[in-house]
């Protein structure tokens, strides 16, 4: 029953349904929740039928249409592609349960389906750029899923969303000609696309043109880096994340920006291979960026007072230990990344999702104006204060696992100062979480609030999106608590990754 | 230096890409005007495709037909032009997103200099 | 079944045995509270369930006294929990439940009429069910998991009465609460990244081989938990929050949460000490010294706390801040014990007892002193001592109590402070008889600030029950409740103590040392049947208690206790309030005008940042 072509399976499905959409002619009504639903569990099914076919057999790569590898393109599924696409889809479907009752309000009716379109369409191209072996076909879903994540902002018509989502397009577009330039200079010296083909070329070629390669590596870096908004190129994440609709923050901090991490991981690991990238000191490069946009992400998030911009800072910190795991170039480091590719997507949806509530319920994004609400919105703050948790790194959450992995790996690599650098900044983030949790759970609403707060959305939040935060959060705490559900199957893809 | 004019002549076509690239970043960095940018990334992808045909083109080498029976020779490399074609339209694509995206910001503004939208944006936030 | 039948079951699953009822009364607590009479049903189910906890504790006592418990649950965060009970853990673990029983008796008084019973006892619960967690745990994972949400679980128990300023002194605790735990954490990291494991014995086992890098893991493990421990200087937290809280939690904090740091403590060094069975010559040369090295630093750090704490007390009026900084003076003489246990190596024994039977009497006292202050409190509405006097007629047996409570700190002999302080002073002079003669110094310290203790709490006793009443005092009656049956109890507990000195030494403390790989002979010489009552003891209370009442006596006369350090050496107002709002101030200021800059500027800034970059690419070549 499970067969090979599940990954395919699910890329027509999510393509088929995003073409579907469009033609719907009634309201966007339970019928079509319901479909649009089952869809996902469908490929959910399909990921999880993979996932354990991929467990048992081993990592296999997927030509399509039978033609080779140099001539035709290739999916390589290997244990942790599986995972990710498993992972995506089951915060996909949290994201959009959530969805069904908050977009009413964010944005305008008639424009809904459109937007579940581009979310189809989004993570059908970010299924595909965590599967594919191609570099081109790697820059063909890497511009698909940068024009999807620019609209699902710009379909917020305001103006905040609109000048925003033109800073990410213009600055997405100019990191995606670079790409397309490292990529040029990389076919120029190895005339392969198919990332294998290109790793046994470069080892053979890498004394005649160190110069084009390491251009190549540059250009490739930069370019992905300003979408996966490593520091000093971040500066279009804190507008864009913060004022888009909660789906969209949710959907673009917790799995877009990480695709593109995925993507310079494959890269610098797959193509260019470790031996090199450490000669070259590419590893080293990225470490440094890393522990700025740690700390820089960090303080800036400090002084945010739009409890959005906040996360949204926050997420810049999240990639810097990300980046950081990379820039070990160890398998302990590069697990330790994968692991907290994972785990944050699940503490970042949790805390955008609540963070939505919130708004969605009260109108209010100053984090000063939140005392108290945790008695009237008891399940939400719960989830926040999960999500904070966790992002400190207290033990029984998924983001305490994640510091731990990545501080033994740093040790591991012979380098404690990344240690200190990720306490401090477990430190800088209790600083700025803590009081809001703290406000909303211990300090009383001021008196006149109980008067004049008329919530247009009735008294309390929609079940679909209790329901769903209820689960983003259980799933934090799982994969905190049981890790090793992940860390085994991420431990049997880094030998394969590093080859 | 007739080496050099030589080497210039020879790569003209890289030169010239990497020119473009540069001319194509600037004018998106400095100008302010949106459609400008919007031209200043088109010229920065030109570039790249100049720069992909370029890669492929070998000179003194015929074009890559083969017809029936004809014994293999060498040929200018067709695989970087079909990447173009694919490169071409998601400029398109992008190009006509960017551009609708400005008529809209036109809407909301009422300008597309981009100085004048900071000076909005931040009148309105420190009402 | 019968009684073997049951032990056995309770043997084999204490630790869950444990959690489970915890958890289960913490279900049940929401549901108690509709009623009045429901909520002291609930108040009546936590008193039962810590109390079958203890009993549970207690049972097993037989089978550990020959050898350490373990448990082992697979699969959880990734290797498995471990839960270890040996003596030193049994001990504190049955002390951590009576006084979380006493307490539960005592918040009667100020928790019941105040409100919120239902999150005060929820949290109380969950500290109680850590706090146990933390001292079972065998290996490192679980006891960092157990610490944590201890400091959390506790920071909402100090925080209860929710007003603002209350909640601004919460966050220095959370605050230093979590740079504890995080240089904990830093600390466990480096030990298990070096050794591989995860378990305080096969670490004490690998302690010695380690390296340069055992200091820095055991200077962040000191840092994590001394913060807790209230060790100068992370200290600052301890007169912040303790004023401001509820008084039932400041005996709960001040008699078990701060021993939780001691204890970490000691149980990194013993465990170096325990498990040295058949290791070679080189690497207990090289565990030896570096506890030597280690014992030494912590003796005086130990001896600073003590000082500076009795100083600082003795300048204060407000009650609760007085017995705030003697609670950290009296855990750096614990700390002090502590370090000579380190600094002797197998032959400190004396260190071990003294430092292990102080944070036991400690607690007592403490939590004893912390109640009487709170139902003087509650009667007259004022906190400051000077404005009290002459309570002795209206609340006598609050008077009795405080008089047996101070006697017990102060260490007069017959009350348990006396034998805990003796066997520390033994310990002192042992450090400088076969140690390093500069802890001859160490012991004037320890002199001096058992003095100035000793003049504290004469000022207490006199300027609160004697004396002149104030006349808006004269109507203050007292009541009798659960609250003086808590009382009751640890005042027993003092006297019981201090007339049988030996009956806790023998059960408990001088196995624990066996058991643990302290010299036999050492112990068998000084601390099997160890007299306190010779008359060199004796003696030595003598001059301390003259000396104390001379200070008392100098410093009323001169008004001397009125002197308050200057501005700039007050540490509160001099260094950390200033540095920390410049530090923000600073910090918000050059943030915004950054965030200014890039935010209204073009993406021209971006594009040269991007510059930057490819030309510090082109570095690389």
């Amino acid at each position: 029953m499970i067969n090979i072509h599940f990954p395919i399976f699910i890329l027509t499905l999510l393509l088929a349904f995003a073409t579907i959409i469009p033609l719907q002619k009634r309201p966007f009504d339970r019928r079509f929740q319901v479909i649009m639903m089952s869809v996902l569990v469908v490929s959910l099914v399909m990921a999880i039928g993979e996932l354990i076919y991929v467990i048992d057999h081993g990592a296999y790569s997927y030509t399509f249409g039978s033609y080779e590898r140099g001539i035709g393109i290739e999916f390589l599924v290997d244990e942790f592609s599986v995972l990710m696409t498993a992972v995506v889809i089951v915060i996909a479907f949290f994201i959009l349960l959530y969805s069904i009752r908050d977009l009413e309000h964010e944005i305008d009716p008639s424009r809904i389906y459109s937007y579940y379109t581009l979310i189809f369409l989004l993570l059908f191209a970010m299924i595909g750029m965590i599967f594919t072996n191609d570099i081109f076909n790697m820059y063909v879903f890497v511009e698909i899923l940068s024009i999807t994540s620019v609209a699902i902002i710009a379909i917020k018509n305001k103006k905040d969303s609109l000048m925003a989502s033109m800073k990410y397009l213009i600055m997405g577009t100019i990191g995606s000609i670079t790409v397309l330039m490292g990529f040029a200079l990389i076919y120029m010296v190895t005339g392969h696309l198919n990332m294998t083909l290109i790793a046994e070329e470069i080892v053979l070629v890498w004394e005649q043109y160190p110069l084009n390669i390491l251009l190549a590596m540059g250009f490739i870096l930069t370019g992905f880096g300003i979408k996966a908004a490593i520091f000093p190129l971040h500066n279009w994440l804190p507008d864009a994340h913060s004022s888009a609709p909660t789906p969209s923050s949710a959907f673009l901090s917790g799995l877009v920006v990480k695709a593109y991490v995925f993507a310079i991981a494959k890269m610098i690991y797959r193509v260019v291979g470790p031996d090199i990238s450490t000669n070259i000191g590419l590893t080293d490069y990225i470490l440094i960026f890393a522990v700025l946009s740690i700390i820089m992400g960090s303080v800036y998030a400090l002084s945010q007072t739009d409890i959005k911009r906040r996360l949204a800072y926050s997420s810049v910190a999240q990639i810097g230990y990300i980046f950081l795991g990379l820039g070990l170039a160890t398998d302990l480091g590069i697990s330790a990344a994968l692991f907290h590719v994972i785990s944050h997507a699940f503490m970042k949806s949790a805390l955008f999702l609540s963070a939505g509530s919130i708004i969605y319920l009260t109108g209010k994004r100053h984090v000063k104006d939140l005392s108290g609400i945790a008695y009237t919105m008891p399940v939400t703050m719960t989830v926040f204060c999960i999500g904070t948790l966790g992002m400190i790194g207290i033990p029984a959450t998924s983001g305490f696992m994640s510091k731990w992995y990545l501080g033994l790996a740093s040790l591991d690599a012979g380098q404690p100062e990344l240690l200190i650098v990720i306490l401090i900044s477990s430190f800088l983030n209790a600083l700025y979480y803590l009081p809001i949790v703290i406000s909303a759970f211990l300090q009383e609403k001021p008196s006149r609030e109980t008067i004049v707060v008329v919530s247009t959305q009735g008294t309390t939040v929609p079940r679909s999106m209790k329901i769903s935060m209820a689960l983003v959060g259980a799933g934090v705490i799982i994969i905190g608590l049981f890790p090793n559900i992940v860390m085994d199957i991420i431990n049997m893809a880094v030998p394969t990754f590093i080859e | 230096m007739p080496i050099e004019i030589d080497f210039f002549l020879n790569n003209i076509n890289y030169i010239g890409a990497m020119v473009l690239f540069v001319i194509g970043l600037y004018t998106v960095l400095t100008h302010p005007n949106l459609i400008k940018k919007v031209i200043g990334i088109n010229i920065m992808e030109t570039s790249v495709f100049l720069f992909f045909v370029s890669i492929g083109f070998i000179s003194g080498a015929n074009a890559p037909i083969v017809e029936q029976g004809q014994a293999a020779e060498t040929v200018v490399n067709p695989l970087p032009s079909a990447m173009i074609l694919t490169g071409i339209v998601v400029a398109i694509g992008v190009t006509a997103f960017a551009l609708s995206l400005i008529v809209k910001i036109h809407e909301a503004y009422g300008t597309i200099e981009l100085d004048e939208i900071m000076q909005i944006r931040s009148a309105e936030k420190n009402d | 079944m019968n009684i073997t039948q049951l032990r056995l079951m309770v043997e084999l699953a204490l630790p869950i045995i444990i959690i489970v009822i915890v958890l289960l009364e913490l279900l049940l607590i929401p549901f108690l509270g509709r009623v009045s009479r429901r909520r002291r049903v609930r108040r009546v189910t936590v008193r039962i369930v810590i109390f079958l906890t203890i009993i549970l504790m207690v049972s097993i006592y037989p089978v550990v006294i020959n050898a350490p418990l373990e448990w082992h649950i697979a699969h959880v965060f990734g290797n498995g929990i471990i839960f270890r009970i040996d003596l030193l853990s049994l001990l504190f673990m049955i002390f951590a439940g009576l006084i979380f029983l006493v307490v539960s008796f005592y918040t009667a008084v100020d928790i019941k009429n105040f409100g919120r019973e239902k999150s005060f006892y929820s949290f109380f619960m969950i500290t109680y069910v850590a706090t146990l967690g933390t001292l079972m745990a065998g290996d490192l994972l679980s006891f960092f998991m157990f610490f944590e949400i201890m400091t959390f679980a506790s920071y909402v128990l100090m925080v209860h009465q929710r007003s603002q300023n209350v909640i601004e002194a919460g966050s220095i605790y959370i605050y230093f609460g979590i740079i504890g735990g995080l240089s904990i954490l830093a600390g466990i990291l480096i030990l298990s990244a070096y050794t591989q494991s995860y378990e305080w014995l096969t670490l004490g086992e690998k302690f010695g081989d380690l390296g340069a890098v055992r200091y820095v893991a055991a200077g962040l493990f000191i840092l994590g938990f001394g913060v807790k421990a209230g060790m100068v200087p992370l200290h600052h937290w301890v007169p912040v929050v303790y004023p401001k809280s509820h008084l039932s939690v400041n005996a709960l904090s001040s008699g078990i949460l701060m021993k939780i740091g001691g204890y970490g403590i000691l149980r990194l060094f013993v465990s170096v000490i325990e498990s040295t069975n058949g290791q070679s010559e080189q690497m207990l040369n090289g565990s030896l010294l570096t506890l030597e090295n280690i014992g030494g630093i912590i003796i005086w750090i130990g001896i600073i706390t003590m000082i500076v704490g009795v100083i600082a007390a003795l300048e204060q009026e407000e009650m609760v801040r007085m017995l705030a900084y003697h609670s950290v003076s009296q855990m750096g003489y614990v700390i002090m014990g502590i370090g000579v246990a380190a600094y002797l190596g197998f032959d400190g024994s004396m260190g071990f007892a003294g430092g292990f039977y102080h944070m036991i009497n400690h607690g007592i006292f403490k939590a004893l002193l912390f109640m009487v202050a709170g139902a003087v409190y509650f009667k007259t509405k004022d906190k400051n001592m000077y404005r009290l006097g002459g309570l002795y007629k209206n609340m006598p047996f609050t008077t009795i109590v405080a008089i047996i409570a101070a006697f017990g700190i102060t260490g007069m002999p017959l009350f348990n402070g006396y034998a805990s302080k003796t066997v520390l002073h033994h310990a002192i002079v042992e450090a400088h008889v076969y140690g390093h003669s500069s802890f001859f110094w160490a012991e004037q310290f320890f002199m001096l600030a058992s003095a100035g203790t000793a003049a504290s709490f004469i000022k207490f006793i006199i300027q609160i029950f004697f004396g002149k009443r104030a006349e808006a005092h004269k109507d203050v009656k007292e009541t009798y409740n659960s609250g003086t049956v808590a009382m009751v109890i640890l005042a027993v507990g003092v006297v019981a103590i201090g007339l049988f000195p030996n009956a806790l030494l023998d059960y408990f403390i001088i196995p624990a040392a066996r058991t643990l790989n302290y010299d036999a002979q050492f112990i068998d010489n000084y601390l099997v049947g160890m007299n306190v009552f010779l008359y060199d003891d004796l003696s030595t209370m003598l001059p301390v208690y003259s000396m104390g009442a001379l200070i008392y006596i100098v410093g009323m006369r001169y008004h001397l206790f009125h002197f308050h350090l200057p501005k700039q050496l007050n540490p509160e107002s001099g260094y950390y309030q200033p540095a920390y709002d410049k530090f923000i101030a600073v910090t918000k200021k050059v943030l915004n005008k950054m965030e200014q800059v890039i935010i209204k500027s073009d993406v021209f800034i971006y594009g040269i940042m991007l510059l930057v970059l490819l030309i510090s690419l082109l570095n690389f070549l």
